[in-house]
């Protein structure tokens, strides 16, 4: 019998990485621009380190109390009611998320390139690919996130370098945005864009080798993703001053459309098409996958035969939304949401293990 | 294994088992180690260890053994043979005595032959390499070796230790089942391969090798799905084989199939091209990523061609595109029907370019694809533009090492241009998701294509590019990316 | 088994693809409109002007032959009478038998009518529009839009893309009028603490063939857009900047003006400026003016009122002395070096006394003093349009003479 495969911890830091980059370009990143105002880059310097906090404590107890994984976590901490309960909530999450993505992305396709095509079929292409990639087997998908991180932060570092031309920084002062409290509180909140992310990182545990680096992974993909993420919002913020770059749809769609290779090649936002594509296809594969191996540790159904409900979810989760303007606001309005799920209940799940292990410990 | 400096022992018996243990001998395949009885008075006995392929056995006859064969004969009041009456009756420019073990073994795996016979100072060194005349395969650039696996068995393991110095490497045989005529065998080096990859190419070689009719294109199982990927590699190239044992690669060969199998297949082996390892590093490392960059040309020039044409006119200069506006008015195809022109027909010239004898399939493949394409774009059949682009990626098929991936890219054009013509970028993008998909979760014998991350070769001489290195996946973590 | 069903698959993703293809445009089905010009017309109606890029046949079939080699390339230009931009590139189609396109519009025309009542909602038109980009150049005609590239017929031209756009092309290096661009106008926009700013494309109604003219009189003209001493040529010129207050026209400024102000933005580079010669009064002399540092600014309130002042370094070359003064004599170069200064400033004050008249902020001193606040609701909050009338602005220039060109004496041989 074949043996389970596993990845090391650089391999998942790049695949969290890969996941992660979905927000540059996805109108979340509205949320980052609504929450700093001039400080978004600040405020998404505070959101990454906040994730990073949150998640660190939770890995550190996975790795020390020998679960797998999340759902594992949730049966040491509460017996198996409460891992079936976490499954569902985290396969509820990915279903919300993921159909939000896709829809998100097809229709950024159409409204940015094709829009004589019909806004299914962007979305139906992007959900096969992503189908097929989550029927693999995690290490593949986390191989292949992997392998073409390099090339996503590179298409979005030269994306963002080949923007700097048009920025005119005085535009990010005041630098407090909102004002120190207010920045806070809704830098913390924002952290919720990092949930899917935390997710991955702890449902895949399972399968990584040194489950002690689970949390250096995760911070280090989180934290370097931040720092990009924190570039792309003060440009963005640099060239599409406030109060305008509150309503841009698809901000880094706007600044690739600035980029030019010099007199000739004036127009190359054509090409950062298929590193959107990309990303969000590994990170809705990821996602997709990680919901489904949830349920298999929690109800015990094949991954393959889980994800099927669970990618017709996502794609009539995705065709619910009667406009693009509800999908965004809908999407935004659910996004703090996730911080329960991507770091208040692992953290939960992570103390009563910690706590129960303490408590056993001195009643024997 | 690790030498120690240590002298070679006086009494023959520990002397001989020394070696053998070093060489591994008697399993492992090309090393000769045979004990002649001497006529003398008292009788002597004399050791004789060369590697067949490497040592040249009429040389190790007429200039080793046969000399002392007739001393013995002729003189036998001499006494037991001693070092000391070796070097007086063998030639002496190719005769070296040896003390010390480690230098005996180099010398034997460079091709000479070791005598050895009881008492102190008894190993001689007898120099009797064979001279380099072989099967020339195609000249490869600075290639200094320029030879090809033939269909003798020990003869190939021959032609890996000629670049494999090196006594770990071990050559055994497989017994095949009954009824299977010839042999087949393993290579590889021990301490560098996972023993887990060795028995699994074992098993390999027993099920697939041992079949009545053996097909060198399904060798092996399917790696992915569709039959698209093989699951074990070939090479003609003795040095390829080299190169890749001593990553940690496992090579099976068998008898009268002119090459090896080298498992598992990654896609840092179908990159390493033969000749690379007499390259410096920077340079074969460069090759490399050119490969790749040929890999993507050949895959998606077509497709974009075809993309940028239809559907994303902004990516094109404008003076240039208000040009071939110009150029396509009285265009009689559509851009995806000028490209499937352009590639039926480039399909066309290669297969009956391999149909022609050698010496005149590079010539007319040359004059066929230049006057069937000046004759295409002249009558305004195909623009520039898309002859250009199939242009490019025939020429480019002929850099790639390997005819694994020259198949596996060629027909991957198809779905790309299939892709492009339906949604341009879009499309191009979700074929090649799709394609990686395929390539990311392909395994050969447990071992992911696309070992650890992105396009890391197996460069030789660097311990931590391989990526089937012991521990790496051994101990039921089969496939387990670093 | 499970190869059918991995066949199945597969051929449904392909049929996905297949029912694609509704964006898919053979490149000589499309013409691509370079330049549009809009002007506006009673009842908020626009008038939409649009060059296209026509190509015809050439030469031979599938060969090609570039412009350059004889092959005719043409202009067209169509124009419609519409409510939004949009609605009349759609009914424009209706008399085009290719789709009219915008993926390579190079430059935006404005109407001065159009200026005037406001702009905001056409710029928003060309950011929301797939095709549109935001690094085009936009431009305002003086007059009308329609005019201007009616008009313009570039003496050594063909290429139709460079037809306006080689116009900012020029003006990036010899500064006679701001290069913009869509992104720019919009961000000058959006963001309080400036006014936008646009170079002007001009009519000038003197031309005519130069065989029909006699050589122009300087009385009748000024450096204004469209008021040049010049004939002959290209009947329209791209000189001067036309001023906004938010989103409308204000007024024009001169080529010397357009100078300072890109000036007092740290933009300027190398201009050349005639300014009357301190030594030989009757005379002028041309100097190139270079702004090799930033200009620095301190900012400061007396009371509420906030207050400016800048420094700018020029250095200069010299290039006509036709007064024959040895300006390469160091009491001599003080002089000249002062007079330059002096000159600039004049010309900076009138800019700013015209400018702060319009309530108009094309410098951005607003923004020097966004960092005096801390929040982003103050700084909104705090309205800087309000105050750019009561800003005082002090400006002090300074010159350095670095060069004198390939001679270095006075404008004379020596030859009695």
């Amino acid at each position: 019998m074949e043996n389970k495969a596993l990845f090391g911890s650089w391999s998942l830091a790049g695949a969290a990485a890969t996941v992660l980059l979905v927000e540059l370009f996805e109108p979340i990143m509205q949320a980052a621009v609504r929450a700093g105002q001039t400080a978004a880059w600040l405020s998404l310097l505070i959101a990454g380190l906040v994730a990073i906090l949150l998640y660190w404590p939770v890995a550190a107890c996975m790795a020390n109390a020998r679960c797998s994984n999340l759902i594992k976590l949730a049966e040491a901490a509460a017996g198996k009611t409460a891992a079936v309960i976490t499954s569902v909530l985290v396969s509820a999450f990915v279903v919300y998320h993921s159909g939000f993505i896709l829809r998100e992305t097809s229709e950024m396709a159409v409204s940015a390139f094709y829009s004589h095509t019909p806004q299914t079929f962007p979305m139906v292409a992007l959900g096969l690919c992503a189908f097929g990639c989550a029927r693999g087997d995690l290490a593949g998908i986390v191989r292949l996130c992997r392998t073409f991180m390099p090339f996503l932060v590179g298409a979005m570092v030269v994306l963002l370098a080949g923007c700097v031309g048009w920025a005119k920084f005085v535009y990010l002062v005041p630098v407090l945005g909102p004002g120190v409290l207010p920045l806070l509180v809704n830098s913390a909140l924002l952290s919720a864009l990092h949930a899917p992310v935390a997710l991955f990182l702890l449902v895949a545990a399972g399968d990584l080798t040194d489950r002690k680096r689970l949390g250096p992974a995760g911070s280090v993909a989180l934290g370097g993703v931040t720092l990009l993420l924190a570039f792309g919002a003060a440009l963005f913020l640099a060239i599409y001053p406030l109060p305008m770059g509150r309503s841009v749809t698809f901000p880094l769609h706007l600044l690739a459309r600035l980029v030019s290779g010099g007199r000739f090649f004036e127009r190359l936002e054509g090409i950062w098409i298929m590193f959107w594509f990309f990303a969000t296809a590994c990170h809705l594969a990821v996602l997709l996958h990680i919901a489904a191996l949830s349920l298999r540790d929690a109800i015990g159904t094949p991954v393959k035969v889980g994800l099927l409900p669970l990618a017709v979810m996502i794609a009539t989760t995705a065709l619910f939304p009667p406009d693009q303007g509800r999908v965004l606001a809908w999407h935004a309005a659910a996004m703090p949401y996730a911080l329960g799920v991507g770091y208040v209940l692992p953290l939960v799940l992570a103390l009563t293990v910690m706590l129960r292990r303490r408590w056993t410990s001195r009643a024997g | 294994m690790v030498m120690q400096r240590e002298r070679i022992p006086s009494r023959l018996d520990e002397a001989r088992a020394a070696v053998a243990k070093i060489l591994r001998w008697p399993q492992n395949v090309g090393i000769e180690m045979r004990t002649i009885h001497l006529q003398t008075c008292p009788a002597t006995d004399l050791v004789v260890v060369f590697i067949r392929g490497l040592a040249d056995e009429e040389l190790v006859r007429s200039w080793a053994i046969e000399p002392l064969q007739r001393l013995a004969m002729e003189r036998p009041e001499l006494g037991p043979l001693t070092g000391a009456l070796c070097e007086a009756v063998l030639p002496a420019a190719r005769l070296r005595q040896v003390d010390l073990m480690p230098d005996l073994i180099d010398a034997v795996l460079g091709g000479a032959t070791a005598l050895l016979l009881e008492g102190p100072g008894g190993a001689v060194v007898v120099e009797t390499r064979k001279p380099a005349t072989r099967p020339v395969g195609s000249l490869v650039m600075d290639n200094p070796y320029k030879e090809i696996f033939g269909p003798d068995l020990p003869d190939n393991v021959g032609l890996i230790r000629c670049r494999l110095h090196n006594p770990d490497l071990l050559a055994e045989y497989v017994d095949l089942p009954e009824g299977r005529p010839g042999r087949a065998l393993l290579v590889q080096m021990v301490g560098k391969a996972d023993p887990a990859l060795v028995a699994k190419v074992r098993d390999w070689v027993l099920r697939r090798a041992g079949e009545q009719r053996f097909r060198l294109g399904q060798a092996a199982g399917q790696a992915g799905m569709f039959g698209l990927l093989p699951d074990i590699g070939s090479t003609h190239w003795p040095d390829k084989a080299a190169t890749l044992l001593d990553a940690g690669y496992v090579v099976a060969m068998v008898e009268q199939v002119p090459m090896a199998f080298v498992a598992p297949v990654t896609t840092a082996a179908l990159l390493l091209g033969p000749g690379d390892d007499q390259l410096r590093r920077p340079i074969s490392i460069m090759l490399r990523y050119v490969r790749v960059a040929l890999c993507v040309v050949i895959i998606t020039a077509p497709a974009l061609v075809v993309a940028l044409l239809n559907y994303h006119h902004e990516l094109i200069p404008t003076p240039f595109l208000i040009s071939l506006a110009a150029s396509r008015e009285s265009a009689a195809l559509p851009v995806i029907g000028e490209i499937a022109v352009l590639q039926i027909l480039q399909e066309i010239i290669r297969e009956s370019m391999f149909r022609l004898p050698m010496r005149i399939s590079t010539g007319s493949g040359v004059i066929a694809g230049l006057l069937l394409c000046l004759i295409l774009f002249h009558s305004g059949l195909v623009g520039a533009v898309p002859a250009f682009a199939s242009a490019l990626t025939a020429f480019a098929t002929f850099g790639l090492p390997s005819y694994t991936l020259i198949y596996l890219v060629r027909i991957w054009q198809y779905p790309m241009i299939l892709g492009a013509a339906v949604f341009g970028l879009y499309g191009i993008t979700a074929v090649t998701f799709a394609f990686a998909t395929y390539l990311c979760q392909a395994k050969s014998f447990g071992v992911p294509y696309i070992s650890e991350t992105g396009v890391q070769f197996a460069t030789p001489g660097r311990e931590s590019s391989r990526p089937l290195a012991k521990g790496g996946n051994s101990g039921g973590k089969q496939g387990a990316v670093r | 088994m499970r190869a059918r069903r991995t066949t199945a698959a597969i051929l449904l993703f392909l049929a996905t693809l297949l029912a694609g293809c509704w964006d898919r445009m053979e490149i000589e089905d499309v013409a691509y409109v370079v330049t549009l010009g809009v002007d506006r017309r009673e009842d908020n109606r626009l008038l939409v002007t649009a060059r296209m890029a026509v190509v015809q046949a050439v030469g031979g079939a599938g060969g090609q032959k570039s412009s350059a080699t004889g092959g005719p390339v043409s202009f067209g230009l169509v124009t419609a009478d519409a409510e939004t931009m949009n609605k009349a590139l759609y009914t424009l189609n209706g008399s085009s038998t290719r789709r009219l396109d915008l993926r390579h519009l190079r430059a935006v025309i404005i109407g001065e009518e159009l200026a005037r009542s406001g702009i905001e909602p056409l710029l928003m038109e060309f950011v929301r529009h797939p095709q549109a980009r935001e690094a085009a150049v936009l431009i305002l005609a003086r007059g009308r839009a329609f005019d201007v590239m009616r008009e313009n017929l570039p003496v050594i031209e063909t290429n139709p893309a460079k037809m306006t756009e080689g116009f900012v092309l020029q003006s990036k290096q010899l500064h006679l009028a701001p290069p913009v661009y869509i992104q720019k106008f919009v961000a000058r926009l959006a963001a309080p603490g400036g006014d936008p700013f646009l170079p002007v494309m001009a009519r000038n109604p003197y031309i005519k063939p130069l065989k029909d003219q006699e050589p122009p009189a300087p009385a009748e003209h000024s450096a204004l857009p469209g008021d040049l001493a010049r004939g002959g040529g290209n009947p329209v010129e791209f000189i001067g900047t036309a001023v906004f207050r938010a989103d409308r026209l204000k007024g024009f400024l001169t080529i010397d003006e357009t100078q300072m102000l890109l000036a007092l933005r740290g933009e300027m580079g190398k201009t050349y400026i005639t300014f009357p010669d301190p030594l030989t009064p009757d005379r002028q002399l041309t100097m190139r003016f270079h702004q090799e540092n930033l200009p620095k600014y301190q900012t400061s309130y007396q009371g509420r009122q906030p207050r400016v002042s800048v420094r700018i370094l020029f250095e200069g070359e010299l290039l006509a002395v036709p007064g024959g003064t040895d300006y390469v004599h160091q009491e001599n170069r003080v002089r000249l070096e002062a007079a330059a200064a002096k000159y600039a400033e004049g010309v900076a004050r009138d800019l700013l006394a015209k400018t702060q008249d319009w309530g108009a902020d094309p410098v951005g001193f607003g923004h020097k003093f966004r960092k005096r606040f801390a929040t982003w609701p103050e700084w909104e909050q705090y309205d800087w349009p309000k105050h750019i009338k009561d800003l005082k602005v002090d400006v002090s220039m300074q010159m350095r003479v670095r060069r004198y060109g390939l001679f270095t004496g006075p404008d004379r041989t020596g030859g009695k």
